[in-house]
């Protein structure tokens, strides 16, 4: 008997570590920063660096081998296509954001150095999340960024609030992806594989004269892990607390990568498994399921973000009808199973992150220091104290709202596009009403910023910070969002 | 000489940026500069009105850019009859507001000033670039686009109850939007199903062949056709507004700062008439055929309520408001005819209504600014203090009562002659609406201009109208007289491409291809 049959090992061959470049580069940089994280009055400094120093590498590493054909390692285990790519550049770039919007921050709030390592380990589990094919890697990648997450969220120490919101994201999150994990043991006892192109089809040829219990329940049980990392009415619960609760920029972080990353994975899971020919007739309740939650993400975000004041909370709710659109995405995808559909969810993903980031670093730079949770009150007479900043925390609203030219009105535009090519109407046209709805609140800040007479003069508001770390996120998302805005048709083609 | 149109938009838009980075110390410059950038696209304008050939029904000046390759969008940018008048009155329309409003009062705070001319700028970029665009997509953006400024504007420098009336204006005029944005992609959807080409092009888009069966209930608004037609007509009508759409009107006119009043009355009401005659009305001719008796009804109701609203209000801006409510109506009346006369004259009546309008709501400001007050009963005896005002009002009051020799009286006898052959009960209840208009219009002079002064030392101190006022109306009071003596030259631009409209909507056999009921619910 040879070695290799004695040890089935598969080698891994250049190419392939080529692809995985950007993997080792951002896992190198969170060793790299935990161990700077100690060194005294340089540690801040440090871990931002080895951060920094990786995201941009692994950035550079992955726009050269943008053009590469698709690689698979060890058979499926990981995965690095285009899809993984796209996203893997937002959540890295999503993570260099939230650590620049984390300088100077941090040491207002007394934030430990290990934030900057937490970010690139959770960044790393991003990337294993949405380019794996195998059910339990994809728990590992889940886990490993699920666990740095928690961390985050309750690292503001000195609040009951971020405790409150840590464990709670904690037991809520744990619970979710227990479910998960269960519901992959049930998907691996009825089909005998881990890997999602086995799975779709083994469970099309059980699903050929009946439908069995076992395989049924696992895809259930595995949707409502998704679902609860992107934050889909009934599985929100968690979400305004944990975002009031942590600090600002981790929350823009979590609103953005974090979701970005679950998207990218259902992404995949929903293009090899749930759209197989078949399933939505066999299991018909499974359409309207997603129909109901669907409708009630977009409604409930928008209806329930009417209320708020507080402008962390306004946007936590905001996020979950953004959710809305995207599962109208999906809903879309499993029907007509076009590319278009994809790539309209990707387009729409990318949009959102750049104008949430945008709106959490000014969330960021008029946080207060007492209390880190900034209400409207406090952008009262933004428009002449701080003009440009106004300016750009308009831009993020309104393209939230989805106005042109800004990047989320053709995010927006292209999700009704392949909802109505799909044939679903009545979904979309209840999106509208929410679009309606949430146009209400996000014309808010406007009014405190530029309309209201000030009740006290401006000397009495904090002066906003001026770090130049939040300062370059707000810029470089203003701009990212008037050209995605006027030319999205770059963008939009990013799958191609 | 193409490359005018594209220039014609973004001039503004570059005047705007450039207003709104001036420093400081400099904000004295930014009325100059807007009325400099304003004036220069309304030369623009005047070269492509001499320009134009008048012999090609088709577009002219046309640029085509590849916007959004996937999807068909182009950015495609032509000038036709229908819209010609349009762009050529909005380009004028604008340094004229900036010069006649150039001296009120809520115009002297220095930032005011500046954010004020560079929010105005942004709003006529979006309106010419609606008026130019021959691509339904980004007829659909620079229609969006108007609302950020528009939004700011009215919240920022409007009256009291300014933040109620700006947020009622957005959300009414965005939600009427929105439903416009899911019919173009079904529409852009449907064109890509029956001819396998991705196309948002208005000329392409037209000749889709959509089903419409009027047993569709509702009088065929649930079939396919129906149902576009309705979403594309609430956008449409909200914009107009045609009553029972109009909730917002009143208090947005009322409630916004006289610049933003005059643009919001004379232009932006305008893009909704224009979207129904240019979109609205060859889109879906089945649906147009068969709703036309009540839309006309519907107007008809439209005149005499605001002319009825409009006797009664004791707020000299509000009047004015209800006023404009009412003579848009006349617009639609003559639209929804679907006869050649009845939309050249509506067409006509558009710029007719744009420059009484202006010159009304200029001159309200001006008395506002004044008084300090709109009360009604502040207002007397003004005609010996201010003669140049008085005549001014006068003159825009005639236009607006429609008097023969002025422009207002050629746009509604075309338009009431057309509708009387089309329906004529409709037509006799807007012709008593004419009647009021007149009690009203004529009232409203007499209280403020004639009448007791309300204290003679007040008025003798009051001084008439400067040099910028009358410049800009000597000017309006020449677009007055001129098209009312000579609308020939006028209505000969238009007319092929009114025809051609006419003709789409009026002489198709109503099969449906299969393509569209594939598509339909």
């Amino acid at each position: 008997m040879s070695f290799a049959e004695l040890f089935p090992i598969q080698f891994i061959s250049a190419d392939q570590w080529l692809a995985l470049i950007p993997l080792l580069v951002i896992c190198a940089s969170a060793v790299l920063a935990l161990l700077a994280a100690p060194w005294g009055s340089y540690g801040r400094v440090g871990s931002f660096t080895a951060l920094a120093a990786g995201s941009v590498i692994a950035l550079l590493a992955l726009s050269f081998s943008l053009s590469n054909p698709p690689v698979s390692i060890l058979d499926g285990v990981l995965v690095v296509d285009r899809l993984s790519q796209i996203f893997s550049v937002i959540t890295i770039a999503a993570g260099l954001a939230a650590a620049l919007m984390t300088l100077g921050f941090d040491k207002r709030e007394h934030i430990h150095t290990e934030v900057y390592s937490l970010i690139a380990f959770a960044v790393a589990g991003m990337i294993v999340l949405v380019s794996t094919r195998d059910l339990v890697v994809l728990f590992i990648g889940l886990e490993l960024m699920s666990l740095a997450v928690y961390v985050l969220v309750g690292m503001r120490r000195q609040s009951a609030a971020a405790a409150e919101a840590g464990l709670k994201y904690f037991l809520l999150g744990g619970a979710a992806s227990a479910i998960l994990l269960y519901g992959a043991t049930l998907l691996y006892g009825s089909t005998g594989s881990l890997k999602f192109d086995v799975i779709g089809p083994a469970l099309s040829r059980l699903w050929q004269d009946q439908i069995p219990m076992v395989p049924v329940l696992g895809l259930v049980m595995v949707g409502i892990g998704f679902l609860f990392k992107i934050g889909a009415v009934p599985f929100h619960v968690w979400i305004p607390d944990v975002y009031t609760g942590a600090s600002t920029p981790v929350t823009g972080f979590m609103i953005s990568a974090v979701k970005a990353a679950a998207i990218g994975v259902l992404l995949r899971f929903t293009s090899e498994v749930f759209a197989i020919p078949g399933l939505l007739e066999v299991g018909g309740g499974f359409y309207w399921i997603l129909w109901v939650i669907t409708a009630m993400t977009l409604l409930y975000g928008s209806l329930v973000g009417l209320r708020q004041s507080s402008l962390k909370r306004m946007l936590a709710y905001s996020t979950i009808a953004h959710t809305g659109y995207v599962l109208l995405g999906f809903l879309a995808l499993v029907i007509s199973q076009k590319p278009e559909a994809s790539d309209a969810i990707v387009s729409y993903t990318l949009f959102y992150v750049v104008m949430n980031l945008g709106g959490f670093a000014v969330l960021t730079l008029i946080s207060p220091a007492d209390s880190d949770e900034p209400m409207l009150e406090d952008l009262a007479g933004l428009g002449r104290r701080r003009p440009y900043l106004a300016f750009a925390l308009s831009l993020f609203l309104f393209s939230m709202a989805g106005i042109p030219p800004t990047a989320g009105f053709f995010g927006k535009y292209y999700l009704f596009m392949s909802a109505l090519s799909a044939g679903e109407v009545a979904l979309t046209l209840l999106a509208v009403l929410s679009s309606i709805i949430s146009a209400v609140f996000y014309l808010r800040p406007m009014v405190y910023m530029y309309m209201k007479a000030p009740e006290q003069s401006d000397a009495s508001f904090g002066i906003p910070a001026r770090w130049l770390g939040s300062s370059a996120v707000v810029g470089f998302a203003a701009v990212m969002t008037l050209v995605m805005g006027i030319l999205p048709s770059w963008f939009s083609s990013l799958m191609k | 000489m193409n490359q005018l149109l594209p220039w014609m938009i973004f001039l503004p838009a570059l005047g705007a940026a450039l207003i709104l980075v001036l420093p400081q110390q400099k904000t004295s410059w930014a009325r100059p500069l807007g009325v400099f950038v304003s004036a220069v696209v309304g030369l623009f304008a005047l070269l492509l009105w001499q320009s134009f050939d008048t012999e090609i029904s088709g577009p002219q000046f046309l640029v085509k850019q590849a916007w959004l390759p996937e999807f068909g969008i182009n950015f495609e940018l032509a000038l036709d009859g229908l819209n010609l008048p349009l762009v050529v009155f909005t380009a004028l329309l604008t340094p004229l507001a900036f010069l006649g409003t150039w001296s009120l009062q809520a115009d002297t705070q220095s930032s005011m000033q500046k954010h004020m001319t560079a929010l105005v700028l942004l709003m006529e970029t979006g309106a010419l670039g609606t008026f130019l665009s021959q691509d339904l997509f980004l007829f659909y953006v620079f229609w969006e686009v108007i609302l950020i400024p528009a939004y700011l504007l009215i919240g920022m420098y409007g009256g009291a109850d300014r933040l109620k009336a700006t947020l009622q204006f957005f959300i009414y005029t965005f939600a009427g939007s929105l439903f416009m944005l899911v019919g173009i992609a079904w529409l852009i959807y449907v064109q890509k199903n029956s001819t396998g080409v991705a196309s948002a092009s208005i000329q392409d888009l037209q000749n889709l062949r959509l089903m419409f069966d009027p047993e569709a209930g509702l009088g065929g608004l649930l079939s396919l056709q129906g149902l576009l037609f309705a979403a594309f007509a609430l956008a449409f009508f909200v914009k107009s507004p045609l009553v029972p759409f109009h909730a917002w009107l009143p208090s947005t006119y009322t409630q916004a700062p006289t610049l933003v009043t005059i643009y919001l009355a004379a232009i932006l009401s305008k893009m909704g008439t224009y979207g129904i005659l240019k979109i609205l009305l060859p889109f879906f001719p089945e649906a147009a055929r068969s709703f036309s008796p009540v839309l006309m009804w519907m107007a008809a109701i439209g005149i005499v309520y605001g002319a009825v609203l409009a006797i009664a209000q004791k707020n000299l801006k509000t009047a004015i408001a209800y006023s404009s409510l009412s003579h848009v109506s006349y617009i639609l009346l003559g639209l929804f005819s679907l006869s050649a006369s009845g939309m050249s004259g509506a067409l006509l009546q558009m710029v007719n209504h744009g420059i009484a309008i202006a010159g009304l709501f200029l001159l309200v400001g001006l008395l506002e600014k004044k008084r300090g007050s709109l009360d009604l009963s502040a207002f007397g005896g003004l005609a010996r203090a201010t003669p140049l005002l008085a005549t001014s009002f006068m003159v825009m009051v005639l236009s607006s009562v429609a008097l023969p020799g002025t422009n207002g009286f050629v746009g509604e006898f075309l338009v009431l002659v057309a509708s009387f052959r089309v329906n004529s009960g409709a037509t006799i209840l807007a012709a008593t609406g004419m009647v009021l208009g007149a009690v009203y219009m004529l009232n409203l002079y007499q209280k403020t201009m004639f009448g007791a002064p309300s204290s003679e030392s007040v008025n003798a101190s009051w001084s008439d109208l400067g040099m910028k006022e009358i410049i800009v109306m000597v000017v309006l009071g020449a677009g007055v007289i001129g098209i009312g003596v000579a609308p020939q030259t006028y209505l000969v631009r238009s007319k092929l491409s009114i025809e051609s409209a006419v003709k789409r909507i009026s002489s198709e056999t109503s099969k449906t291809d299969p393509s569209g009921q594939v598509s339909g619910l």
